[in-house]
């Protein structure tokens, strides 16, 4: 019984960190520059394929393939920035038509050319790990592990540094800040590339742990985006609650209910929270 | 006066031309057509949401609730779909009246997301009841409206469209159309004038997801079969679009941009796989030289014409 | 405000001539055009635009060879592609468009319920022979009341060989888990048809539930299945992903019983996917494009045509079987009537496919005989290469 607890707990961790990272990208993009970028989930399935590209077909391994991918997707998201989003960043809706503009693309595109066959990578640490009566894969561990590290790293990037500092005041008050002398566009253009930049290193680690395949751009960004309503937009260290409550619906949902009950009970779950709670757990009040 | 005898003029003929339809147009095209005119329904309900201040990501939902109620009502009670399918157009409003009391309170963007996950809820639920719903594999065998030939169902298509814009252009040139736009302004001066600010935006809410289910209800005895992927996100995503695209600014936007976003693949023929990138450059080509929408198109060529050929009087004027 | 109305008017105008007949070209005489409906965009595409490109090879195959001769008029085959995008609607316009515009009167593909069901909807009142590639058995996708809708495959049609290769290479396995996707893929067919077998061979079926199609990790999904404590775990629908992707899970928890597909599952591309060292032991009627035990017919004349196109995925075989079987169906009626065809094809007693000589059958899942019954070859995972088994009778009761 124990076990039982206790490996699904870590399976929610598990879960949860691929949607924190996930959804990090996503509520930095937002806050700073407003728009909704409903490309995420497709720059995650994108930043999965670049990875297998990297790491299968030119047999980088899946060491030297993560960071490559990043920095394709970041640079990727560093273009969008300055050639789809900068001319209507504080137009919600008409950024909202270029970011599906965008989707549209990115899935036909991978529709037509990475194509129609799921694909797999070798995982970055083979075997099983065995703790008491409970298994896990290595690689599931490896994955929880570097989420946490960047996770920190991007905390202490934001609250430390200068241009952290500078997105959150963007974040705040977008006017207030431009009269202070920050330069939206550059911390703008820094925020796209890392949302992306994570983005596809999401899509990349959870690849090679799970199967790569078009379909998950959709997936994901409904993951995403319930993260974000849970937490509360504007609010970036309070990812790890929401991740965190995602995950748990996603995984001990289908467990104890079939899941077609457990799919629209948490979608209903999340839509109360909203009502009851629009800034949820942490957000700021807009 | 002329310009009024020539805006009549224009939609007269209009309509005319769309009467005519079946005597120059096949079969297969009148199907087009008709499927359009349902978007176009939807996309035109879904602005009356809009114009109150409440982006709705999730209006597909309201066109399944519709489209389902009406089915089945029709399918188990054996009703005939004349009766269901207002029927079906009642039980969307009634829903959006019930998710309107707390939804009503979110604004702009917390509204866009709830309605999001709404509508994701609303497709994912067609599981719950399988034997009545027909789960995610659909449900078939649905009466139809009339026996298999398309002629028919056209007119009543065009016509119902015809009355259904008529009533929303009314609705939005009316009193509490201009109400609508009231409380979408400004959130204060509206209830500053005595305005239930949430009574109203609830009612606009109803009367957009009764055309919806209208519409969605109207398609299932037309298809004879429905499916809860036709109603998710992606439609309703893809409403929105037709509605910024075509222009949000004016009652015909919705219109316009569902007849081109729409028909866009159906005119690429061979190339039918590179479609989506053609409609993604629409759109792209829309927002960022039509901000206003499709529909401000005649109007900035105009514009420029104008610009041509006065260009060298201007100048000399603006000094 | 005028201007604007006059713009619509216009457009309307356009809109309608560019996609009206007007701009169409006349037909060529002595041309059978047959219709083909397989997803070339949307979540589909995966499986079908394959489908597609051996529609095209085996057109042309035939066209080289002459055409073919109906009551001595000798014809030449025109394949007319439309893509049903994925969804139920388009695939109502697609047929609605074959059937209507270019007046075809044998249609090829449809691979998933809803789907199939939307394609049924317009070709049957129409009169319009649909054959497609996959069905579950779905009361609604085939039956007494859709006469002119054949499947080149059914779900269950492997089950009775995987099943019977599994009692005899493992005996001791009593017990299954039978993972089902859910979402559209009408698990309740499944295990209607699956588990009765399972239970004639001896079986017992101990998990059998419905995971969503979107699952993004199966970890719980499984730990659920484990508890039931089966012997072996049997995939029912072979899409790689799914199968990979769980096996990958199973083996990190260590589960050690033996693994198989029910459904055509491509060993070579479920051991890309998860490993060779996961996979190994994996077993599942597979379509290997490069196996040397392939049929004569397959090695010498459709897998060097399919490689001038420069692509050799096995979704080909789809594409391929179908457009073969039904002028195989046209050739012995010899008649275009669609009617005519179906009941001929129904009383065929072989009818000649990529794998074999194929029987008909369906009459007791589906109350009319309405699938065909190909051999299949069984492959298994063995040192990470698929290793062949032997050829196995499908059959669908």
């Amino acid at each position: 019984m124990v076990s039982e607890v206790v490996g699904l707990a870590v399976n929610v961790l598990m879960v949860s960190s691929i949607y924190i990272l996930v959804a990090l990208g996503f509520a930095l993009v937002f806050s700073v520059m407003r728009i909704m970028n409903f490309a995420h989930g497709a720059i995650y399935m994108i930043g999965g394929f670049v990875c297998y590209y990297f790491s299968v077909s030119m047999n980088l391994g899946p060491w030297l393939a993560l960071p490559l991918t990043t920095f394709v997707t970041g640079l990727f998201g560093f273009l969008v920035e300055k050639f789809c989003f900068r001319p209507f960043r504080m137009d919600f809706e008409k950024a909202t038509v270029m970011a599906i503009a965008l989707v549209i693309i990115l899935k036909t595109g991978a529709d037509l050319t990475v194509g129609p066959t799921a694909k797999g990578m070798p995982p970055l640490v083979a075997g099983s790990i065995e703790v008491g009566s409970i298994m896990f894969g290595a690689d599931r561990l490896v994955v929880l592990f570097i989420v946490c590290i960047l996770l920190t790293a991007l905390i202490l990037l934001v609250r430390m540094t200068q241009i952290g500092q500078a997105m959150l005041a963007i974040a705040h008050d977008p006017e207030a800040a431009s009269l202070m002398g920050i330069n939206i566009n550059r911390v703008s253009s820094l925020v796209c590339a890392i949302g992306c930049g994570l983005a596809g290193l999401a899509g990349g680690l959870v690849g090679s742990v799970l199967v790569l395949h078009v379909s998950v751009a959709d997936t994901i960004l409904v993951r995403t985006i319930g993260v974000i309503i849970l937490t509360g937009i504007g609010s970036i260290g309070g990812l790890w609650a929401g991740g965190l409550a995602m995950g748990t619906l996603d995984t001990l949902g289908p467990y104890f209910l079939p899941f077609v009950v457990s799919d629209p009970f948490g979608f209903a779950l999340v839509v109360l929270i909203l009502v009851l709670r629009p800034r949820g757990f942490f957000g700021h009040e807009m | 006066m002329e310009k009024k005898y020539g805006k009549n003029f224009s939609i007269v003929g209009l309509i005319v031309l769309l009467f005519l339809g079946p005597l120059i147009l096949e079969s297969y095209y009148l199907h087009l057509a008709i499927m359009v005119f349902i978007y176009v329904m939807v996309a035109s309900s879904l602005r009356t949401l809009y114009i109150s201040g409440q982006l709705s990501l999730g209006h597909a939902a309201f066109m399944a609730i519709g489209a389902y109620t009406s089915a089945i009502l029709a399918r188990s009670l054996h009703w005939t779909p004349w009766c269901t399918i207002p029927m079906g157009g009642l039980a969307s409003a009634a829903v959006a009246i019930g998710i309107g009391f707390p939804f009503s309170r979110l604004r702009a963007i917390y509204f866009s997301m709830a309605s999001l996950f709404f509508g994701i809820m609303v497709e994912s639920s067609a599981g719950l009841a399988p034997s009545l719903t027909g789960g995610f594999t659909g449900l078939h065998g649905i009466p139809r409206l009339f026996i298999f030939t398309r002629q028919p169902y056209y007119y009543f298509f065009l016509v119902l469209t015809l009355l259904v814009l008529l009533v929303l252009y009314r609705i939005e040139h009316s009193r509490i159309g201009m109400t609508f736009k009231g409380v979408s302004q400004s959130y204060l001066a509206a209830s500053s004038r005595g305005i239930n600010e949430g009574g109203i935006r609830i009612l606009a809410s109803a009367i957009g997801s009764f055309f919806a289910g209208i519409a969605g209800a109207s398609y299932a005895h037309y298809a004879g079969f429905i499916a809860p992927p036709q109603f998710g996100v992606m439609t309703s995503i893809l409403l929105v679009v037709y509605l910024i695209a075509g222009g949000k600014g004016h009652f015909a936007g919705p219109i316009i941009g569902t007849v081109i976003l729409y028909l866009t693949p159906y005119v690429m023929g061979g190339f039918q796989g590179y479609a989506p990138f053609f409609q993604a450059g629409v759109l792209i080509a829309v927002i960022f030289l039509m901000p206003e929408g499709m529909i401000s198109l005649p109007g900035q060529i105009a514009s420029w014409l104008r610009v041509i050929r006065k260009g060298r009087r201007v100048s000399f004027d603006a000094s | 405000m005028r201007k604007g109305l006059l713009f619509v008017m216009l457009v309307c105008v356009c809109v309608a001539l560019g996609i009206s007949p007007l701009a169409s070209v006349a037909a060529e005489t002595k041309v059978l055009k047959i219709g083909a409906v397989n997803s070339l965009t949307g979540f589909m595409a995966a499986g079908e635009s394959p489908s597609d490109l051996g529609a095209k090879t085996a057109v042309k195959w035939i066209n080289d060879k002459g055409g073919i001769t109906v009551n001595g008029v000798k014809y030449k085959l025109q394949l007319v592609v439309e893509d049903p995008k994925s969804s139920a609607e388009g695939m109502a316009a697609a047929c609605i468009k074959l059937v209507e515009k270019d007046k075809v009167k044998f249609i090829l593909g449809g691979i998933n319920p809803m789907m199939n069901i939307a394609a049924s909807s317009v070709t049957e009142p129409a009169k319009v022979f649909r054959l497609g590639s996959y069905t579950i058995g779905n009361p609604d996708e085939t039956g007494p009341k859709l006469p002119l809708t054949f499947f080149a495959s059914t779900n269950m049609q492997g089950a009775r060989a995987v099943l019977t290769y599994v009692k005899e290479t493992y005996p001791n396995v009593k017990t299954l888990a039978f993972p089902h996707p859910g979402e559209g893929s009408g698990a309740d067919s499944r295990r209607k048809n699956i588990e009765p077998i399972a239970n004639e061979l001896g079986f017992t079926v101990v998990f059998s539930d419905e995971f969503p199609g979107w699952t993004v990790d199966f970890t719980a999904y499984i730990k659920k299945a484990l508890k039931a404590n089966p012997d072996a775990y049997l995939f029912t629908d072979g899409w790689p992903y799914h199968v990979a992707a769980q096996i990958k899970v199973l083996r990190r928890l260590g589960y050690k019983g033996p693994i198989a597909s029910l459904y055509t599952s491509i060993v070579s591309e479920v051991l890309q996917l998860a490993g060779p060292e996961m996979t190994e032991g994996f077993a599942a009627i597979s379509w290997e494009m490069f196996s040397p035990e392939m049929t004569p017919f397959f090695k010498d004349v459709f897998l060097p045509r399919v490689l001038k196109s420069g692509i050799s995925n096995p979704w080909m075989v789809h594409g391929f079987n179908n457009v073969w079987v039904t002028i195989q169906a046209i050739e012995s009626a010899q008649s275009l009537d669609p009617v005519v065809v179906a009941n001929h094809l129904r009383s065929m007693k072989n009818v000649e496919t990529l794998f074999g000589p194929a029987l008909l059958g369906g009459e007791k899942t589906s109350g009319i005989k309405c699938c065909l019954c190909p051999p299949q070859a069984l492959f298994v995972a063995k040192k990470g290469k698929p290793e062949f088994i032997k050829w196995v009778q499908t059959d669908t009761p």
